[in-house]
């Protein structure tokens, strides 16, 4: 007894409040999570960008009160002045103002785009792999089919289909990511699904969609969470660029602000690869524990890795 | 009962016609090489085997009732309920997501219709039951916090949450280091008292077996060479493959006491893809016989519970 005593008392002081180079690590997990994030700088940089890019989406009319789309003419083709810090368009106007609207657009097609892909590819993923047989072959030989169009073209032709409009968008764009998301997620639910707690779960009654929900796809979650990649949906009706070279390159901005945004993300994600194992509180760290997936992710989770390059 | 894979390179038959019985609050050993079956035997019961590529037939009676009878749905009440399972590998069988107490208590909340709230002071009933310390902040720790003797405590505490009738443990100690083994072994034995849970341990070390169990029964290759109360099994071993076994634990001062060395069962147990024609366990006998190479001995009973399958005893 005195021994488990004394083990215990020990992992609590290390695991829990001092991390291997004798750092303190704060209790809540809240603050832990920003005591990691702080560590890796350029998460942190995409993280504010990615943040800034959100916000001002957001607060569109606070930052920008008035109509975008509203033509005034008497000041077309401005060079940027204090009041207009981008200019205007041919059409007079604003074009930081329709920038700000324009990423309103882009997110909610991005949110939109994934959320089709998530809502119909994870629980298509799941079964195909955890069931195996032929329902995974049915399943497959239609993703594989979808696969077989590139995926743009894919969206254009459901366009076609469909007509066009934001919700038509939203629905071919996210409709050809599914089968991207089907894949993923099935080869994640098949290297969980030998897992022995799996098969502990199985052996203690537990239903095949609790043991789908909360043994596989918490699991798999970690391997699948999708970069909200700001770059894919660059569908932004009416922005058009007028003659004169100067204009060319600031409706261009947002295109480039959301490169950047991504790109950082993406680095985010990527830079842990390259860091110095010392700051490692986690007892297991795997690839994809690292970067924002670390503050962000599980405690206890080793990602099984190979979930950012598969896309 | 038969458990056989149907794979590309041929039918395996993993478990070839096995028979035994436990009681109500019993330890029944299952004792065997690697490969002999045993794990599939445990699997097969709670029906844990993916069919197809398994096909199990036969029967396995509890309580009276055929489990192969029954449909999915009334298997999957019975598991974890009325019979459950210890794992061999105590790293392995926890989800590392899951917090521990989560897990203990899905077994409760499952079969037991207990809310999340009871089920989880259950959980901690069930840890403490397991001398866990401090098991009210344990179980709202995640399995990397515990050490492989405290992981498999937890497996004990989930397997014995519903108060199942019998326990299918599969190697509970093979990856615990000796002391650790020696704990868990004593408060498997005292839960078996106190529950009446009848238990079948599968395992390789007949020094647990000998620690633990009333009776034992050996397979080898997919069927049982032997069965016998433990200390019959110990004192008179009447197949070769048990007295091989028997001669294969190393016990100290053994050359000077009796001059041999310690032995081997020559060879390995052979692939159920081609099990050898007559005796399974002729090719490594060392006493072997003629008629061991092409008839399959029988099932001689010695007296009750006590069987041997060998052309020796016939």
């Amino acid at each position: 007894m005195l021994s488990w005593t004394r083990e215990s008392a020990m992992t609590e002081i290390k695991e829990d409040n001092v991390c291997r180079t004798g750092e303190w690590v704060p209790e809540n997990r809240l603050s832990r999570s920003w005591a990691k994030l702080k560590r890796n700088k350029a998460a942190l940089v995409g993280g504010v960008l990615l943040l800034a890019y959100v916000l001002s989406a957001f607060f569109a009319p606070l930052l920008f009160p008035g109509n975008p789309s509203a033509p005034n003419l008497i000041n077309s083709l401005e060079t940027p002045t204090l009041k207009e810090p981008l200019g205007t368009d041919e059409l007079g106007r604003s074009i930081l103002g329709r920038i700000i609207y324009g990423s309103r657009i882009s997110l909610l097609i991005a949110v939109g785009v994934v959320s089709v892909g998530i809502i119909l590819g994870i629980p298509l993923g799941l079964v195909s792999g955890y069931y195996g047989g032929k329902i995974d072959f049915a399943i497959q030989r239609v993703t594989d089919t979808m696969l077989a169009f590139p995926g743009f073209l894919l969206a254009l032709a459901l366009v076609a289909v469909l007509g066009v409009g934001l919700k038509n968008t939203v629905i071919s764009i996210g409709i050809s990511m599914v089968p991207m998301y089907i894949r993923l997620v099935r080869g994640c639910v098949l290297s969980v699904r030998e897992e022995d707690y799996v098969e502990a779960a199985r052996a203690v009654g537990t239903r095949d969609l609790i043991i789908l929900v909360r043994h596989i796809l918490f699991w798999a979650s970690g391997c699948s969470r999708p970069p909200p990649n700001g770059g894919r949906c660059s569908v932004r009706p009416g922005l058009t660029c007028s003659m004169h070279h100067m204009w060319r390159l600031f409706p261009a901005l947002p295109s480039f602000w959301q490169c950047s945004v991504s790109t950082c993300w993406v680095t985010a994600c990527a830079m842990p690869w390259t860091r110095d194992s010392k700051y490692e509180c986690t007892p297991k760290t795997a690839p994809g524990n690292q970067g924002l997936a670390r503050p962000l992710s599980h405690p206890g989770r080793r990602c099984q890795g190979g979930g950012w390059d598969r896309f | 009962m038969h458990a056989r894979f149907h794979t590309l390179d041929g039918v395996v038959k993993a478990v070839d016609g096995i028979d035994f019985e436990v009681y109500q609050g019993e330890t029944l050993g299952l004792v065997g090489e690697s490969g002999c079956g045993k794990s599939v035997t445990a699997l097969s019961i709670l029906q844990l085997l993916p069919c197809p590529p398994a096909e199990i037939q036969g029967r396995i009676l509890f309580e009276g009732k055929n489990l192969l009878d029954l449909d999915q749905e009334d298997v999957r009440k019975i598991r974890g309920n009325d019979i459950s399972m210890i794992f061999q590998e105590p790293m392995t069988s926890l989800n590392p997501v899951l917090r521990i107490g989560e897990q203990i208590s899905e077994a409760a909340k499952i079969h037991k219709n207990m809310t999340r709230k009871e089920a989880w002071r259950w959980a901690v009933e069930m840890l403490r039951m397991v001398q866990i310390p401090g098991p009210g902040s344990r179980s709202r720790q995640y399995p990397h916090k515990f050490s492989g003797g405290m992981r498999q405590r937890a497996m004990i505490a989930m397997a014995l949450c519903c108060n199942p009738r019998l326990i299918l443990a599969d190697e509970p100690t093979t990856a615990l280091d000796v002391t650790i083994q020696a704990q868990i072994m004593t408060l498997m034995q005292g839960l078996k008292d106190d529950f009446k849970t009848a238990i079948v341990l599968i395992t390789h070390d007949l020094g647990v077996i000998a620690e633990m169990a009333s009776r034992v029964v050996v397979m080898y290759a997919g069927k049982v060479v032997e069965e016998a109360p433990i200390k019959e099994l110990f004192k008179d071993p009447r197949h070769p493959y048990t007295q091989g076994l028997l001669g294969s634990i190393p016990v100290i001062g053994r050359k000077e006491q009796t001059g041999r060395r310690l032995q081997e069962i020559p060879g390995i147990v052979p692939s159920p893809l081609q099990t050898p024609l007559g005796c399974r366990f002729h090719p490594r006998c060392p006493k072997v016989m003629n008629r061991c190479c092409d008839q399959e001995p029988p099932m001689i009973c010695l007296a009750e519970h006590r069987r041997v399958s060998c052309w020796l005893e016939a």
